[in-house]
C-alpha cells in the first residue's frame, strides 16, 4: 500500500479515533500523540491491513489500548481543556448562543462523570453510529454489558436532564 | 416526522431499544425542527451529540504531520535496505583495488625497490665544479643584501637603547 492509498482508505477514521482517544485521556494534544502512533503503527502493518475484517475497528482497539497505556504510566497531562469548542450552527441569537453553549457544556460535564464504561459505550453508539457488536470487539466487553452500560448511561442522563430542565436550565434552546 | 411518533422513538431510546436507524431519524429530527417544549431535554441531548462529533475533529495540520513522519520512516527504512548492497560493492571495489596493484608488482617487481637514479649533467668534472661554484656564490650574495637589512635594524636598536639610558 502506497501512501496516496493509506492516506483514501486508512486516514479518513482519524476523528473518530481522536474523539475516542479524547474520551479517555481529555486532552487534545495526548489524544493526537495517541492517533499519530494509531496511524504509524498501521502503516507498519499496511501489507496485513487487509487481513482484518475492520480497519477502523483495529484502529479502535489500538487507540484504546494506547490511551490505557498513557493512563496508566501516569504522564499524561489531564488539563481539563474540553469544556470549550462546541459551537452551534444554528440561527440564534448571541444571547441564546451563549446559553446553548453553557447548556453543552453542562452535559459534557455530565458525561463526564459517568463511569468510563458507561461513557465509552454511548460515545461508540450515540455519537460515532456504532452496532452493539462492533462496540463489544472495539471495548473487548461482552454484548449484554455493552447493552447494560448503555442503558445505564441512558438513564442516568435522562435524570440529569429532567433535573435541568425543571430548574429551567435549557428551556431556551 | 408526526410528534407521536417521535415520542414513541424517544421512549425506546431512553429504555436502550431503539435500532441504529431509529437513532438516526432522532438525530435527523432534532438537528433539523424545532422540538416541542416536553422534547427539549431530548433536543439538547441530540444537538450536543452533533456539535461533539462536528467540532471535535483533526485538521490538515495532522495530515501533515504525520504523512512527515511516515515519509521520514520511509527514507530511513530505504537506506537500511540499501545500506547492505553498499557494504557488498566497498568490498567488491577494495578486492578488485587490491588485485590490481598486486599484479602490477608481482609483474614489474624492481620499480619500486629500485633506488632513485641521478642523471649527469656534465661530462667535464672541472665544468661542472665550476658551475656548482657559481651558483653557491649567487645563493651567499643574495643571502648578504639580507643580512644588510639587519644591520639597519641593530643601529635602530642601539640608538633607542641610548634614548633609554640617557633620559631618566
Amino acid at each position: 500500500m502506497v501512501l496516496e492509498e493509506f492516506k483514501t482508505r486508512v486516514l479518513p477514521v482519524k476523528n473518530k479515533l481522536y474523539r475516542f482517544a479524547l474520551r479517555f485521556l481529555n486532552n487534545e494534544d495526548e489524544a493526537q500523540d495517541v492517533v499519530q502512533e494509531v496511524f504509524i503503527r498501521a502503516w507498519d502493518r499496511r501489507e496485513e491491513l487487509h487481513l482484518y475484517r475492520s480497519v477502523e475497528a483495529w484502529c479502535m482497539q489500538v487507540t484504546r489500548n494506547l490511551s490505557l497505556n498513557r493512563l496508566k504510566s501516569g504522564h499524561y497531562r489531564n488539563t481539563q481543556e474540553l469544556a470549550a469548542g462546541h459551537e452551534v450552527q444554528h440561527a440564534q441569537s448571541p444571547y441564546e448562543q451563549t446559553e446553548t453553549q453553557d447548556v453543552l457544556q453542562m452535559i459534557d460535564q455530565l458525561l463526564q462523570r459517568l463511569p468510563q464504561a458507561q461513557q465509552q459505550v454511548l460515545q461508540l453508539r450515540d455519537m460515532e453510529g456504532y452496532a452493539y457488536q462492533e462496540i463489544s470487539e472495539t471495548l473487548e466487553m461482552p454484548l449484554a454489558q455493552v447493552k447494560v452500560n448503555l442503558f445505564r448511561a441512558r438513564k442516568t442522563l435522562r435524570e440529569q436532564l429532567t433535573k435541568m430542565n425543571a430548574y429551567g436550565i435549557g428551556q431556551n434552546s | 416526522m408526526e410528534s407521536v411518533k417521535i415520542r414513541e422513538l424517544v421512549e425506546k431510546y431512553w429504555e436502550g431499544d431503539t435500532t441504529l436507524e431509529e437513532e438516526e431519524q432522532l438525530r435527523v429530527y432534532f438537528n433539523k425542527e424545532e422540538a416541542p417544549a416536553d422534547l427539549k431535554k431530548e433536543a439538547v441531548l441530540f444537538r450536543y451529540y452533533q456539535s461533539h462529533t462536528q467540532f471535535r475533529t483533526l485538521d490538515e495540520r495532522f495530515d501533515n504531520t504525520l504523512t512527515q513522519r511516515i515519509e521520514r520512516k520511509e527514507a530511513k527504512q530505504r537506506w537500511l535496505t540499501f545500506q547492505p548492497v553498499l557494504r557488498i560493492a566497498a568490498a567488491i571495489v577494495l578486492v578488485v583495488l587490491a588485485t590490481v596493484l598486486f599484479k602490477a608488482e608481482w609483474n614489474n617487481p624492481a620499480t619500486e625497490t629500485s633506488p632513485v637514479a641521478v642523471e649527469d649533467t656534465y661530462e667535464d668534472p672541472r665544468l661542472a665544479y665550476e658551475q656548482t661554484k657559481e651558483a653557491l656564490l649567487l645563493v651567499s650574495s643574495l643571502m648578504n643584501e639580507g643580512t644588510q637589512h639587519m644591520v639597519n635594524l641593530e643601529n635602530f636598536s642601539e640608538a633607542q637603547e641610548t634614548v633609554k639610558t640617557q633620559i631618566p
